[in-house]
């Protein structure tokens, strides 16, 4: 069921047919969620800064949940989704899309063996204490060895640290190569700026440290644990501070757009004063960027503490996972909503049922949370110390 | 004890056969990507010597282009209804290989009103769904000047869309067109997005990319695009710019021609005459 | 060195080089041939693009057979617009000649004719509403131009009708068996074509066709079987006499 949008002033005949729709804004939003847990991740296990303890074998399993789902939008998208592979056996070099199956494959695999790695001796203890099938399928997930001898050990931390290094630059390139699919694009100038990787890698940050508190404070709450307030702080300083640059750089772009008053800006302006206002400048920048920036800004000057921190923070970082989404939709449906011609305005309708809609979304953005609740029973990321309960 | 001697064989066992399976993997592999390489080498040679496409039509002997004169357009849109005849494109208001653009500058106005087929009002004056009209909206207005622009695939030297395919689904062939492999297309719609001219669509009952050939088919065989050879004013030109004396090769050198948006660096294969300030 | 590292270790390589080696073979076995032959496509694309069968013929196609209009069109300034372009694309002649007849012809030729602010001034144009008395019922164009060859705005005179072949009396029932048709000067009324100034080698091929039954139309098929060779060819001889007219406007 293929929706005709409905425009203003003049567009090409063949645009009055939107082609990237709400599956393409929850593409990139599902691999800046990766990006993001994995960069949280890294804090702890590259970095190692031991406030983020608690929440980084969780952030690894977000990782790992989300990533499993990112090629499904995508493969509903495509026409023949049966001939996919044809992007890894003739791979165009010239083209970006080209690269996702490499990116997407090699950091799959990076990340599941970063998972095998961090859980492996959790798992040998599993595979000892249970039973039945239980007991088989924690023997066959580590390949049926029990070898956690001190040597084995130090190889695992040795695998454990190479793979965390070489998957940052790896997750990020998973997802700055969608910024840059939108920065190089010459045919649209909303999306056409060298900023936009950078920008697209910066809210993925963002994204995935308000996902891991937003995470941590709810898996808490329903394990009824004690949060831990040095690990939620330093993630609310984390995410202020990467926010900010964020926002500076969003900024900028837009700035830069009006700055340079290229032909078709009068459109763009028309656009972002008329039907971008609210999704754009209230929603996205205001409430989705500021107001978070604000909050967290006030909760750290007066060095809030407890449960109205507690509240301050996961506020927050909802709002934070709100600006992003909005961010990919302002991107992606924007930029389209922008006719070529410079001369008109078009309305993406999203369709409630059917292959690209606002159904299947949503089952897609839920699914990856399904799959984590399914991972976090088998391979339980919790490191509660005595007395947290 | 005897556990431990049988533990070392089979350790043993299971790394020479490891290391023997991938030695033979990597021999088999490595020696049909050779053997293939060599097969290749041969294939071309082979095919070069004979003509591509056909027997008669050899594409390595055209450099094809095509020539519009604006000024003699009179929108009456036979080109737009013989293309969807001849290709069989989606025969609604969303879909089109080539399509007509009217402006109409009314008198006091700098900006030129544009419309075209997806407009309602069109589509309401036109027939069926494979018909298509300008309606008459103008007539009672006081216009100052007024004008057509068909508009289509330019075939650009450079092409934006032949660049950021993911698989190698559409190529520029060695005659200069660009063409689509609809049994490879995988549907993402990059080239769409990446066409600065709007002149690729998709369609969605074959889940594949679309836009003018140029009739390939009837081109390779001598003829002429459709488009071209209904057009009842000499709007349209085609011809073989490797042919001095050919209808496009003539249009070139006889007019100073523009192209559109060559700021894009796509270097379009499409030349205008009569090309005004608000055409974009 | 392998005998040094922890068993799983060794078993996760054979698991990761395993697989790098079954994509691998993969590519080498997905990747179509004929891809990479000349550039970054499947070289095989190119002869099925070519391959298509063109759907327009062109007006020399046309002209084959209805050599009755090539003197107008020939001559007069819609010489640049092809048969096809007002007659529909080619569905195969006689027998799908009612789809190719122009029915609505004030339509069609306002297409091109109608007055617009953007049409050039060098094209001939007409306001409809005024042309060509206003505030009257307009009759079809064809009324006083002749679509093949337009050019001086004239009503058609009034020809003579009379064939310049005098035909054989036993054919005189089957003639007028014709006419009823095909209109008493031949020229094609009811969306039943005209046949009036048919070259007779082409009358006779067509004949015959309906004769094997190879092109369809259940009536002329079973006119055409009622008829011997000698018949037809004295058919034809007589038919080519008459001037080429133009049919009849459908009934209201």
């Amino acid at each position: 069921m293929t929706e005709i949008a409905p425009f203003t002033g003049y567009v090409y005949p063949n645009e009055t047919i939107i082609s990237w729709g709400v599956l393409i804004v929850i593409y990139p939003y599902l691999t800046g969620l990766v990006a993001g847990a994995f960069t949280v991740s890294s804090f702890y296990h590259v970095f190692g800064m031991q406030q983020f303890k608690p929440v980084a074998r969780l952030a690894l399993l977000t990782s790992l949940s989300v990533m499993l789902f990112v090629p499904t939008p995508l493969l509903l998208h495509l026409g023949h989704p049966e001939r996919s592979y044809l992007s890894m056996v003739t791979p165009h070099l010239t083209s970006a899309f080209a690269m996702f199956g490499f990116f997407a494959a090699f950091y799959t695999i990076l990340l599941i063996l970063e998972v095998w790695f961090v859980f492996r001796a959790d798992n040998v203890a599993r595979a000892h204490y249970s039973t039945g099938l239980a007991r088989t399928f924690y023997r066959t997930v580590t390949l049926w060895s029990d070898d956690v001898s001190p040597r084995a050990r130090l190889i695992d931390s040795k695998w454990l640290l190479t793979l965390a290094i070489v998957g940052i630059p790896s997750a990020h390139g998973l997802h700055g190569y969608i910024g840059f699919v939108y920065g190089s694009l010459k045919a649209r100038q909303w999306w056409e700026s060298d900023l936009m990787p950078i920008i697209f890698l910066f809210s993925a940050i963002v994204s995935g440290i308000a996902l891991l508190m937003v995470l941590y404070v709810v898996t808490c709450k329903l394990r009824r644990v004690r949060i831990d307030h040095a690990c939620l702080r330093g993630l609310t300083l984390a995410l202020w501070g990467f926010l900010m640059f964020t926002v500076v750089l969003e900024g900028l772009e837009f700035a830069n757009l009006v700055y340079k008053g290229k032909e078709g800006v009068d459109m763009i302006m028309l656009y972002v004063q008329g039907p971008l206002f609210w999704r754009y400048f209230v929603l996205q920048f205001g409430m989705g960027a500021l107001l978070p920036v604000f909050i967290m800004g006030i909760m750290i000057a007066v060095n809030l503490r407890g449960r109205a921190f507690v509240i301050g923070a996961t506020m927050s970082a909802l709002l934070v996972l709100m600006n992003v989404l909005l961010m990919r939709w302002n991107v992606v449906i924007g930029g389209q909503e922008i006719s070529k011609t410079g001369k008109g305005l078009l309305t993406y309708l999203m369709p409630f049922f059917g292959h690209e809609s606002f159904v299947s979304a949503s089952i897609l953005m839920i699914a990856p949370f399904v799959l984590l609740w399914i991972l976090v029973r088998l391979f339980p990321p919790w490191v509660d110390r005595p007395g947290d309960r | 004890m005897e556990n431990d001697k049988r533990k070392t064989q089979r350790r043993e066992f299971l790394c020479t056969t490891g290391k023997a399976l991938a030695g033979i993997g990597v021999i088999t592999g490595g020696g049909k990507l050779l053997a293939d390489s060599g097969k290749e080498n041969v294939a071309d040679m082979a095919a070069k010597a004979a003509s591509l496409p056909t027997s008669e039509y050899d594409w390595t002997q055209h450099r094809w282009a095509y020539g519009i004169d604006a000024t003699k357009c009179i929108g009456c849109l036979r080109c737009v209804e013989a293309c969807k005849a001849e290709n069989d494109v989606i025969g609604d208001a969303n879909h089109f290989r080539t399509w007509i653009e009217r402006y109409v500058y009314l008198e006091g106005e700098d900006h030129a009103l544009v419309d075209s087929h997806a407009d309602p009002q069109n589509i309401a004056a036109s027939g069926s769904g494979s018909e298509y009209r300008f309606d008459n909206r103008y007539k009672d207005e006081k216009v100052s000047k007024a004008f057509f622009i068909p508009k289509m695939c330019n075939h650009c030297a450079r092409p934006a869309c032949v660049q950021v395919c993911p698989v190698g689904a559409t190529f520029r062939a060695e005659d200069g067109t660009v063409l689509i492999d609809h049994d490879y297309c995988i549907g993402c719609r990059y080239c769409v997005q990446a066409c600065p001219y709007g002149a690729r669509f998709f369609i969605e009952e074959e889940g594949v990319s679309d836009k003018c050939t140029w009739c390939y088919h009837r081109i390779t065989k001598g003829l002429m695009p459709a488009c071209v050879d209904v057009c009842p004013t000499g709007t349209r030109v085609f011809g073989d710019l490797n042919d001095a004396s050919s209808p496009v090769s003539e249009f070139i050198k006889n007019n100073p021609v523009q192209v559109l948006r060559p700021e894009s660096g796509n270097a379009p294969m499409c030349f205008y005459v009569g090309l005004d300030k608000d055409v974009s | 060195m392998l005998n040094n590292l922890p068993k799983h270790i060794v078993r996760l390589l054979l698991i990761l080089g395993f697989s790098l080696l079954l994509a691998l073979a993969a590519k080498t076995y997905l990747t179509d041939p004929s891809f990479y032959k000349y550039g970054h496509f499947r070289a095989d694309a190119i002869p099925e693009l070519a391959a298509g069968e063109p759907v327009y013929k062109g007006s020399s196609f046309c002209l084959e057979c209805h050599k009755e209009r090539q003197a107008d069109w020939s001559t007069g300034t819609h010489i640049a617009v092809q048969c096809e372009v007002c007659h529909g694309v080619y569905q195969g002649c006689p027998e799908n000649s009612k789809a190719m007849l122009p029915v609505d012809t004030i339509t069609l030729c306002s297409t091109c004719h109608q007055a617009m602010p953007a049409r050039p001034a060098r094209q001939p144009q007409v306001v409809l509403a005024e042309h060509p008395f206003p505030d009257e019922v307009k009759p079809p164009c064809q009324t006083c131009h002749n679509p093949h060859s337009p050019t001086v705005v004239e009503l058609l005179a009034e020809s003579d009708t009379r064939a310049k072949v005098e035909p054989p009396a036993y054919l005189l029932t089957v003639i007028a068996k014709c006419l009823k048709c095909h209109g008493d000067k031949g020229q094609g009324r009811r969306k039943n074509p005209p046949i009036a100034g048919f070259e007779s080698a082409v009358f006779i091929e067509k004949m015959n066709q309906f004769k094997s039954g190879a092109i369809g139309s259940k009536t002329m098929q079973r006119y055409a079987k009622t008829l011997t060779d000698e018949d037809i060819a004295e058919l034809a001889r007589y038919y080519e006499g008459f001037p080429a007219t133009l049919p009849d406007p459908p009934p209201e």
